[in-house]
């Protein structure tokens, strides 16, 4: 379909189109397709002395193939990774379908309080499992109070469960929010219709709503398997020698074992085999035709009766929605009680009541330092994302330069590629080109996995428009540049937004791809990272406290704001 | 054994007032709907007429009162346990299955095998002549393809009542009078009760064996078309159908006998006119514009100036600037020639072909 078939270019000007693609071209020569291939050229290289010797060889590959411990290390890995997701899925299906077809006021809010704990840091959150599992952790002490066990098991923490439940943890915002608007955009007399037709409301939910929204259900799965499949962190954190993951064993590579080119070809066979995992998901949610229309899904105005099976039905229905919250919420909440809390050890029972951690949040210096890092490299990510993005979504959705929709996915190649192996490919990019070490590595490296998710925020809302909206500003004698800036901007510009919002977001709290490019002035998440395994002061705690705070008016703020103008 | 006359919907006191409104969008209504028929409920939007549809599907319970479906009572029986079909204003096709599959729907549903949901949703398509698109998805068809789909889907499980809401109002004008056409035809061949709900008062009248106005939430006048159109009950209905004049009338009483003052004009009006003001309403085709050779046929008549001509086709929309205020009226197209504005002309009239109602109303 050629959307806005007025954009930009003169039609019949070939040359002028390809220049118009410049940009792009760059892009992904620089950001996709140079870190990918020397990925796979360093791995057919040689290692000596933690030095890459440009000298081809299979060892690699053969040293991998060779080893039982790969193999039970990627199966491991790929069903651990893969259940979390499913468990994600299954615990955020039905809170947002609740959210967005049962509620009418608050969908918002119960959108937001799923994506707050993002901007809490990662470690923060899988550091406070730790508290729940561990042997003095909560779960043992309440399990041990109300009989269940003797005495405090171990079996909790260090575990494959450990990292299977932490991993399903960090996942549920990702599948909530795809999920979320995936249903929301079922209209609603499809399901009326589906009642009318006699369908009860299983037979409704097996035939229409199911088939519709799983799509976005699987898109929400697999980002969550990616989550789970690149990240060297949590487990490292809560897995123990048990819940060892693919991940670590790459990253180390790049570390302590200092063997770039075997991690290359481990981290290569790792982004195979997701691949192949990525396109059966795809293939196997497809759903044929097209929603039509703009009808609001809208959760339905109607007040029908309900008998005592319904009644049950709609408590249980509920309960779904509302339980998950308290999953989410216990371990920022833990956050918030040990900032407070007198002992530097985060371990029950707590001590006493004390505000030096806060007094020392604004005597610390380097965490300062850190957390103003961190919004430099937020603003600049931004800046270059949403400057590249918005105009690389205009070109492709002008639709006359060839292979848009492949140069579309190519683009996005980044956010399908596992965290860890991501950060090697931008690690060997940047070395190649002598990009320097620290602020401006992790600007591109994060910017290659924005940039693409605000595209494809705007290039959706682009398609969706009218294309005569355009034309019609011309008909005005609106000039390219002014229709873009009076009738284009103003309607993406809520698209825009949305897509800063969210990569904002993964920019702040990133830490599995940052960790490859940072030098020695460190992000906060990294900071945070290091004050865990040197030294950990619960001044983090603080900071974390802080940040959810202001998150958390700044929300009602924007509701209480929105729902006036509404 | 088919009883001709039995009731097959009937709503009892049914009200409806949603959570935050500040009007009812149905006030307590009676309503008794009979086997076989056609019936129209009509009315501006925001009248309720839709809500009164909701409410006989089951995508609303009502405030108070009952609804009954074939003498059952189904108050607060969900949508998929009651024996009624209905077709959306905006079709609802299931937008991931096929034509055959969304018309086969309501027969899984029903668990009827396979085998003969594919051969009656075939029929079903045939009926509407929509056979041969049987594998096309919803989004590979007109606007008027859509449709017969989702009629189609409404009949495959023959059901007792079929709603339909607005299902027209998408559609352009010729396909519009094809559809009639066709579901007309249908609803005779198969003989199920229809609802028709619209705001279209042409589709209403020309379809339907009963019509039902709905206005504010009441049924202001439930009768036949030709008992709508040419008796309308009160003063809303004469504006509401068709392009009336209203003319305020002194009403003189002497006895039994009362007489109606216009101007210069004296005519009798129904002995049951209170004395003071009254109003009469005239359908602008029942006056006859007089000029040149033709002299007026009407007893009564007034001058006046032409101000505007409409042309319909077969015949002139005349509007006419009188003493009276502005005056519809209606001449063959074939005199369009000498009605032009500015030309003085006589306005004929016959009180007898009006209606009169009291000032009050």
């Amino acid at each position: 379909m050629t959307v806005l078939a007025g954009v930009p270019v003169a039609s019949g000007v070939a040359g002028q189109a390809r220049f118009f693609g410049l940009p792009i071209y760059i892009w992904l020569a620089l950001l996709v397709l140079l870190p990918n291939i020397l990925l796979i050229v360093v791995s057919f290289m040689k290692s000596s002395g933690g030095i890459v010797q440009i000298d081809p060889t299979l060892a690699n590959y053969s040293r991998l193939a060779g080893s039982k411990a790969f193999w039970v290390l990627i199966l491991r890995t790929i069903s651990t990774a893969a259940a979390a997701a499913l468990l994600a899925t299954i615990i955020a299906f039905p809170m947002a379908y609740y959210a967005s077809r049962k509620l009418r006021n608050g969908r918002l809010i119960a959108l937001f309080l799923v994506v707050i704990p993002l901007w809490i840091s990662l470690l923060m959150r899988v550091f406070a499992w730790k508290i729940i599992l561990g042997e003095n952790g909560l779960l043992n002490s309440f399990l041990v109070s109300i009989g269940v066990l003797d005495q405090p098991s171990p079996a909790f923490l260090y575990t494959s469960f450990s990292v299977l439940l932490a991993f399903a943890y960090v996942s549920i915002p990702f599948v909530f929010v795809t999920t979320y608007s995936a249903l929301e955009r079922i209209p609603h007399n499809l399901i009326e219709a589906a009642e009318d037709s006699g369908a009860n409301p299983w037979a409704t939910f097996r035939h229409v709503i199911w088939p519709l929204a799983r799509p976005g259900a699987a898109i929400g799965f697999v980002l969550a398997f990616l989550l789970c499949i690149g990240d060297y962190i949590t487990p490292s954190m809560v897995g123990g020698l048990e819940g060892t993951m693919l991940g670590m064993v790459i990253a180390s590579q790049f570390g302590l074992a200092g063997n770039w080119p075997y991690g290359a070809a481990l981290a290569f066979v790792m982004m195979i085999a997701v691949s192949f995992i990525l396109a059966a998901i795809v293939l196997l949610s497809r759903t044929p035709g097209v929603l039509m229309g703009e009808d609001d899904g809208g959760a339905p105005k109607s007040s029908r009766r309900q008998n005592a099976i319904a009644r049950i039905r709609s408590a249980a229905a509920f309960a779904a929605f509302c339980l998950p919250y308290v999953f989410l919420y216990l371990p920022l909440l833990l956050i918030v009680i040990f900032s407070f809390n007198a002992s530097p050890l985060q371990t029950f029972p707590l001590t006493g009541f004390t505000l030096d951690w806060y007094r020392d949040l604004l005597g610390n210096v380097p965490l300062r330092a850190a957390l103003l890092r961190s919004l430099e490299v937020g603003v600049l990510v931004l800046i270059v994302s949403i400057a590249c993005g918005t105009l690389f979504a205009i070109i492709l959705a002008h639709g006359k330069l060839k292979g848009s929709r492949a140069i579309e996915l190519l683009l996005a190649v980044p956010i399908a590629i596992p965290g860890v192996v991501l950060g090697i490919t931008m690690v060997l990019a940047c070395q190649l080109l002598r990009v320097p070490v620290g602020l401006p590595r992790i600007v591109i490296g994060h910017s290659s996995f924005v940039m693409p998710v605000i595209m494809m925020i705007v290039l959706a809302r682009l398609r969706r428009l009218d294309p005569s909206l355009i034309e019609a500003a011309m008909d005005c004698g609106a000039d390219r540049l002014r229709a873009f800036a009076y009738v284009l901007l103003p309607l993406i510009r809520g698209s825009i937004i949305g897509g800063a919002l969210l990569g904002f977001t993964l920019s702040i709290d990133e830490v599995v791809i940052t960790l490859f490019l940072t030098g020695v002035e460190p992000t906060l998440p990294v900071w945070v990272w290091n004050q865990m395994r040197f030294g950990f002061t619960p001044v983090v705690n603080t900071v974390f406290t802080a940040i959810g705070a202001v998150t958390l008016i700044a929300v009602i703020l924007a509701q209480r704001f929105l729902g006036a103008r509404a | 054994m088919k009883q001709d006359s039995d009731v097959v919907v009937a709503l009892d006191g049914a009200s409806k007032h949603y959570p935050g409104a500040a009007q009812p969008a149905l006030r307590p209504t009676t309503l008794a709907i009979e086997r076989g028929e056609f019936f129209s409920v009509l009315g501006p939007s925001g009248s309720g007429k839709t809500t009164t549809l909701r409410l006989i599907a089951g995508f609303e319970s009502p405030d108070s009162g009952r609804i009954l479906l074939d003498g059952r009572d189904v108050t607060s029986e969900p949508p998929y346990r009651r024996n009624v079909s209905t077709v959306f204003q905006s079709y609802a096709l299931f937008p991931h299955m096929t034509v055959a599959a969304n018309v086969g729907f309501p027969l899984l549903m029903a668990k009827v095998p396979a085998g003969d949901i594919a051969s009656r949703a075939a029929q079903a398509l045939e009926l509407v002549e929509m056979g041969s698109y049987a594998q096309r998805y919803p989004h590979q068809l007109s606007g008027g393809q859509r449709q017969r789909v989702a009629l189609a889907r409404a009949l495959v499980g023959k059901p007792a009542v079929l709603l339909l809401d607005e299902p027209l109002g998408a559609l352009d004008l010729r396909l519009r009078q094809q559809m009639q056409h066709v579901l007309v035809r249908l609803q005779r061949e198969l003989g199920i009760t229809f609802i028709y709900v619209t705001h279209d008062q042409s589709e209403a009248l020309s379809m339907s064996n009963r019509v039902a106005i709905i206005d504010d939430g009441v049924i202001r006048q439930l009768d036949t078309p030709r008992n709508i159109y040419f008796t309308p009950k009160d003063e809303f209905i004469a504006r509401f159908i068709g392009k009336s004049n209203i003319f305020d009338l002194a009403v003189e009483g002497n006895g039994a006998t009362r007489t109606g003052v216009l101007g210069p004009l004296r005519f009798p009006v129904p002995p049951d006119m209170a004395p003071g003001r009254g109003r009469l309403s005239l359908r602008f085709e029942s006056i006859e514009i007089a000029n040149g050779t033709h002299r007026p046929t009407k007893p009564l008549s007034f001058e006046g100036t032409i101000s505007d001509v409409l042309f319909l086709g077969s015949v002139v929309e005349v509007k006419v600037m009188t003493r009276a205020g502005e005056v519809l009226a209606h001449a063959p197209a074939t005199r369009a020639a000498t009605l032009v504005p500015g030309t003085n002309v006589i306005l004929g009239f016959d009180p007898a072909e009006g209606s009169f109602f009291g000032a009050g109303a």
